[in-house]
């Protein structure tokens, strides 16, 4: 069976793209599944340390591209899961090297092999935008509760539809349940309304995965992670689960607070 | 002293009436309308000549238009055109 290639867009830099590339990723291997990710960012990649590869690396996405290796070459094994792959972007090249063709052509030949081909897209429009969403047929946007990252990501969902990429999947990052409590920071609804697409996930933010980004070990690993749990509900729904979206009211109260030192509070929010 | 607290609990109450999220929102509500109805010079070109080439199936029309642009009000948005009529077919009226 012919394997589901999706995008991890956001327009706007720095709103998690590669984290959520690097989770999601890890996630469906967990789950069983064969997966590649692809770091379409040339010039500046990421991918590898997010996901604590970079002293693998021999060849990259544009020597397999050019031949100068062969496709399997290229593809770095992960540390904990048999069945995750990754294709670091080129370091010392640039975006033009590439073109859509050339990646479509890459892609088909790994949905043949693989469950799912997860393409991390660099940030902005340009070239490297184009090549990264030229053999997705599904996205998954990335953004923040933020003025900016939704604007970008409004055009990002125009910039799909008019490639013919149609109901891309909303991923809201970096959430502060208490700042929502008070009226400080949009929520899933607000943003609902401004974008009009449907919600795959929301994710809290957590020092967590600060942590586990420092010691290049995707957060979805942790299991005392807030934002793992979150990651791993994502992961389930792209699968196919039908998993309700994370509960994010802010415990209150002495036992909340007791309960949440003592990682009793884990029910609230356990991994799907 | 009952007096200077009910000042700095008024004071502070008055702050926190407009949550930062309503600007937010409502920022991003123009922001967005604004964005979506950007249409590129290259569209508005093509349509300009679409419809140039529509409208001389019927009348013989100025080249030029002498406007053609999106104007928008707080609501909608209209296409506003002037476009100069040379002459009129005989054909037009009678079929």
């Amino acid at each position: 069976m012919k394997g589901r290639t999706i995008v991890i867009t956001s327009g706007k830099g720095g709103v998690g793209k590669t984290t959520t590339t690097a989770n999601i990723g890890t996630g469906l291997a967990m789950r069983g599944h064969r997966v590649v990710v692809i770091d379409t960012d040339i010039g500046l990649r990421n991918l590898d340390v997010v996901m604590g590869l970079e002293n693998r690396i021999v060849y990259d996405l544009v020597d397999i591209i050019e031949g100068s290796c062969k496709m399997h070459q290229g593809m770095i094994k992960d540390k904990n899961n048999q069945d995750l792959y990754l294709i670091p972007a080129a370091q010392t090249r640039d975006k033009n090297c590439i073109t859509e063709e050339q990646v479509k052509e890459l892609c088909s030949k790994l949905e043949s092999e693989f469950d799912y081909v997860l393409i991390d897209c660099p940030a902005g429009i340009e070239q490297g935008f184009k090549n990264a969403i030229a053999a997705a047929e599904e996205a998954i946007i990335v953004t923040t509760p933020e003025v900016s990252a939704i604007r970008d990501a409004d055009r990002v969902i125009g910039l799909l539809a008019a490639a013919e990429i149609h109901n891309p999947k909303l991923i809201i990052n970096r959430i502060r349940p208490g700042m929502v409590k008070r009226g400080e920071m949009m929520d899933k609804d607000d943003i609902v309304d401004l974008l009009a697409v449907e919600v795959l996930g929301m994710v809290p933010a957590d020092d967590r995965l600060i942590t586990a980004t420092n010691q290049g070990v995707p957060v979805i690993h942790d299991k005392r992670a807030v934002s793992g749990a979150a990651f791993s509900r994502i992961t389930a729904r792209i699968d196919g689960d039908d998993v309700p979206l994370m509960d994010l009211d802010p415990k209150t109260g002495i036992m909340g607070k007791v309960k949440e030192i003592m990682g009793m509070n884990r029910g609230a929010y356990s991994h799907a | 002293m009952r007096e200077l607290i009910k000042w700095v609990i008024a004071k502070r109450d008055q702050t926190r009436i407009v949550a930062s999220k309503i600007s937010a929102r409502e920022r991003l509500q123009m922001v967005l309308m604004r964005d979506r109805m950007d249409v590129s010079p290259d569209i508005m070109d093509a349509l300009k000549n679409d419809m140039k080439d529509v409208m001389s199936r019927y009348l013989v029309v100025e080249d030029d238009f002498q406007e053609f642009a999106i104007h928008r009000s707080d609501e909608s948005v209209f296409l506003v055109s002037n476009i100069l009529v040379k002459e009129l077919p005989r054909n037009t009226a009678t079929t």
